[in-house]
């Protein structure tokens, strides 16, 4: 009620709203479209003026892209491919910054070492294609998953160790200190005491790497031959034919792309949110 | 403790194993067949027949058959980086005609008449048309045979008959004749008279061609130099500029998509455009004009009116690892049984039987109107440097269509920047 009395309160509210509404339909309506796009016939993709919401609903993109062609496979490489760099860049990632925020080196060495790995980042992978590429066939590892993983793994690994590197940093060592005093190995240490404190850091930074990997495109394309191990941007990328754009097939996979990646980011809000806060709380 | 330690230890190490071992099995190729063949292919109708071709191949031969299917946009590269790189990954290559010589004259093809003697075979038989096996050789027409001819494409012109026939226009033969029609059905229906691609690159020029040749000009003299900007060229931009009055707002933009979508939707009389989307054109879910277009060969102006050719091709890569056998299924799946498959899988063949099949011809009726377009088409100018040609061309087209350059100025830059390219090679 002590709303209503301060007038300009409501005006503030009704902008709020306003500005919230606005910001959801600015990021919303592409997906809207999207996910209308792969319920149309053709005849309603192109109608005009657009039918955004008059026209029948059907399942035929859905049927002929997972049923007919092999997008259900597609989603199995990725998702593999995807969670296993993952784990395998968080794994050495978290344990190179673990080493790298508490084993200084002489000449401060731990600091050019964390430069250099993030140097690797600083140019344009296209520049590494090429190399990777004839360094692949010479491993005999073209077209196989293995050679995404390790790319993948490769590409996540610097933004790993930077992020997890700040997270380790804030942390107060005397913790630390005390586990080792208790009896605790270094690895046990990191494990129990050091693993649940930094737990929002390697959700967020999971996270970032899962949407890496599973939306990678260009390395997919050239390094992937056959459907051994094309993945699904690539399959995706695939509907684009000589003459025709596929709209329907090509958004019933991007909702499918889509969903894993919102389901999974669902499951670890939580620890996002407390991520970002933990240091605000700090101060 | 100590035991508990080492038991998660071990589980972490056991789960990694796991995953390794996983991946190791969905990597290996376990196959009981005797043969393993992997043909690249285009993703697209095209590549679909030779998907479905290849599981038919399979299930009554002993050999096994992967396909690798890409993006038309990315297929070029793909397969000229695994060719150059001689990655043998593939035995076979669909390949779009305008990229052969690129391929051919790098050496990075197969030649096919030692095998076809081999087979105590002479070469190709005579019921492919002989305007696409010309593409399969290098130099064009008379040289080596380094590919077969398996989807026939090339341009149509395609109009609203039922709106010609109330305003009492005659076929369109000549481009005049599709700028009156233009300007009489834009002026009287609430559609737009013609429509075309005039995205820059690709589309704008396989758009431009048919006029520019119509017109009589050339893109190059008997030695080789560019004459674009010729009085002839520049009269037929000027034509494609008067065309785009009539077309939709942005039609700058346009690919075949585009245009067809206009055409499915009654909203625009005419355009060229390739037989892949004839299907559509009678298809409930696709269309809103069933019955009421009309296909008909390239309209002329000075010369007789000449559609461009746009086949796919099958080569074998030079180096391919069983070429007997990647010619084997070559052979077979460019024989007249196979191909009329693939013409009921939507593809045009490139054989004249098949064109005059009484089958084929009951379910597409325009191939009579097809296998004359085919028989009369044009390459486009067979150069390795065709891409990079193209691309230029294709800017300074899209420039004049924008209104940017004048049609003398856009064609006076295309000159030199082809010319340009043409200096930086030799």
């Amino acid at each position: 009620m002590i709303l209503w009395r301060r007038p300009w309160r409501r005006w503030v509210r009704i902008i709020e709203y306003g500005a919230i509404g606005a910001a959801l339909v600015i990021t919303l309506a592409p997906v809207y479209w999207m996910v209308t796009m792969s319920l149309k016939t053709e005849i309603d993709q192109f109608a005009r003026p657009p039918r955004w919401f008059d026209f029948q609903p059907m399942l035929g993109h859905y049927y002929e892209t997972f049923f007919i062609r092999p997008f259900g496979h597609y989603v199995m490489t990725s998702a593999l491919v995807a969670l296993i760099s993952t784990a395998l860049a968080l794994t050495l990632g978290t344990l190179a910054a673990y080493s790298l925020a508490r084993f200084p080196l002489r000449w401060r060495l731990h600091r050019h070492l964390a430069y250099w790995i993030l140097s690797t980042r600083m140019f344009p992978p296209i520049v590494t294609i090429i190399p990777l590429f004839l360094m692949l066939r010479h491993l005999q590892l073209l077209d196989t998953m293995t050679a995404l993983i390790l790319v993948y793994t490769g590409f996540n690994l610097p933004f790993v160790v930077w992020m997890m590197r700040g997270f380790f940093q804030e942390l107060p060592v005397e913790l630390e200190e005390a586990a080792l005093v208790d009896g605790d190995s270094r690895l046990g240490m990191l494990w129990r005491v050091v693993r649940p404190l930094v737990a929002p850091g390697l959700a967020a930074t999971a996270i970032f790497c899962l949407i890496t990997s599973w939306n990678e495109f260009l390395f997919a394309l050239i390094l992937t031959q056959t459907d051994a191990s094309i993945t699904l941007p690539v399959g995706i990328a695939g509907r684009v034919t000589q003459y025709e754009i596929k709209w329907g097939a090509m958004s019933a996979a991007g909702v499918v792309a889509m969903l894993p990646m919102l389901i999974f980011a669902m499951l670890v809000q939580r620890h996002l949110v407390r991520g970002l806060s933990l240091g605000a709380v700090k101060a | 403790m100590a035991l508990r330690r080492v038991m998660r230890r071990s589980s972490i190490t056991v789960l990694w194993g796991l995953l390794l071992s996983l991946l190791s099995l969905g990597c290996s190729h376990t196959n009981g067949k005797e043969a393993h063949l992997t043909l690249a292919v285009n993703a697209g109708v095209e590549g679909d027949a030779l998907r479905a071709a290849a599981q038919d191949y399979q299930a009554t031969f002993n050999v096994e058959i992967t396909i690798a299917e890409f993006p038309y946009a990315n297929l070029f590269e793909k397969e000229l980086i695994d060719l150059t790189n001689r990655t043998g990954a593939y035995d076979l290559i669909m390949l779009d005609d305008p990229w052969f010589p690129r391929f051919a004259e790098r050496g990075l093809l197969t030649e096919l008449t030692p095998l076809y003697e081999r087979r105590g075979l002479e070469g190709p038989d005579d019921d492919f048309v002989a305007a696409s096996l010309a593409l399969c050789r290098h130099p064009y027409g008379t040289g080596t045979l380094y590919a077969l001819p398996y989807v026939g494409n090339s341009q149509l012109f395609f109009y609203r008959k039922d709106l010609f026939e109330k305003y009492r226009l005659s076929p369109p033969e000549t481009w005049d004749d599709v700028l009156t029609a233009a300007r009489t059905i834009a002026e009287r229906e609430q559609i737009y008279g013609y429509v075309m691609r005039a995205q820059q690159g690709n589309a704008v020029v396989a758009d431009f061609l048919p006029l520019f040749w119509a017109f009589g000009a050339e893109m190059f003299d008997a030695h080789g130099h560019p004459t674009v900007n010729s009085p002839e060229g520049i009269a037929a931009l000027r034509m494609m500029l008067a065309l785009g009055a009539y077309a939709p707002p942005g039609y700058v933009s346009f690919n075949a998509d585009e245009v067809a979508a206009h055409l499915l939707q009654g909203t625009a009389a005419m355009s060229i455009n390739w037989p892949a989307w004839i299907p559509a054109l009678s298809d409930p879910a696709k269309s809103r004009v069933i019955g009421k277009i009309a296909i008909t060969a390239m309209p002329g102006q000075k010369e007789p009116g000449r559609a461009e050719i746009g086949n796919w091709l099958i080569a074998i890569p030079r180096g391919a690892r069983d070429p007997e056998t990647a010619f084997d299924f070559l052979l077979w799946a460019t024989s007249a049984e196979q191909m009329k498959k693939s013409a009921l899988r939507g593809n045009p063949p490139t054989r004249v039987s098949l064109f005059r099949d009484a089958e084929l011809v009951a379910r597409y009726p325009s191939y009579p109107v097809q296998l004359h377009s085919l028989q009369t088409s044009r390459p486009r100018p067979r150069t390795p440097l065709w891409n990079e040609i193209e691309n230029a061309f294709g800017i300074y087209l899209t420039k004049a269509n924008t209104g940017e350059l004048s049609p003398e100025e856009a064609m006076n830059r295309a000159n030199a920047a082809i010319a340009e390219i043409l200096q930086r090679q030799q």
